[in-house]
């Protein structure tokens, strides 16, 4: 028989904890991907609707650019806020700090275009599509603004 | 069985022990946060791409 592989022991259990710990998710993580997600999916939807819309005559080109415009600030910064989020297993206050300056311009240009934005739309129905759109997509990001704000104070 | 035997046979099972809890988690209901993430940055990709698309063919026009 060998003998007792002695020196493997702590690597082996060092590699369990591992395997184990990595499958657990800091909740406040998991509620910022999950807000970064829904964001991205109410994006998807708004310029899907407005790219349509503009196709079937609906909406101009100038009520759409403004809109398109704010939307390449959300799509950008939501693309850095994950690409930080991803590299972390726990929100720390170094992270969610970077986050905050990304998320904060991009929440400000959201709220105005939810005041100005749908206004040059002529179509009713489309108009209010678009509001709503927007005012989710405000909603996602107060809540990752909200999350991130919470881990940069506590400073964990 | 003989200490070394186990040993061995934990040696040899601990990474499956640890992909079947982690499989066991996502079974429960949690999602691991990697997944979202994957959604959340290959759509704000294919979003981004498709807002740039838009402007570039449909750019101001200026007045001479």
């Amino acid at each position: 028989m060998r003998p007792l592989p002695v020196r493997r022991i702590p690597a082996v259990f060092l590699l369990a904890l591992l395997v184990v710990l990595s499958g657990c998710n800091d909740p406040a993580l998991t509620k910022l991907a999950k807000a970064l997600n829904d964001t991205q999916i109410a994006m998807k939807g708004l310029q899907t609707s407005l790219i349509t819309a503009n196709q079937q005559g609906l909406v101009s080109d100038g009520a759409m650019r403004p809109i398109m415009e704010v939307c390449v600030k959300v799509d950008s910064a939501g693309l850095q806020a994950t690409q930080l989020t991803r590299q972390l297993t726990k929100l720390d206050k170094v992270t969610s700090t970077q986050i905050l300056g990304v998320l904060t311009p991009v929440i400000a240009a959201v709220g105005s275009a939810v005041v100005t934005g749908p206004l040059q739309i002529t179509n009713v129905g489309l108009r209010d599509k678009v509001t709503l759109a927007l005012q989710t997509i405000q909603t996602g990001l107060n809540t990752a603004q909200i999350i991130v704000a919470a881990t940069a104070q506590k400073g964990t | 069985m003989g200490l070394t035997a186990l040993l061995t046979l934990i040696n040899s099972l601990t990474p499956t022990i640890g992909t079947v809890i982690m499989l066991v988690k996502n079974a429960n209901g949690t999602t691991d946060v990697t997944m979202i993430l994957d959604s959340a940055e290959a759509g704000f990709t294919d979003n981004l791409k498709q807002a740039q698309d838009w402007l570039s063919t449909h750019q101001k026009k200026t007045t001479p």
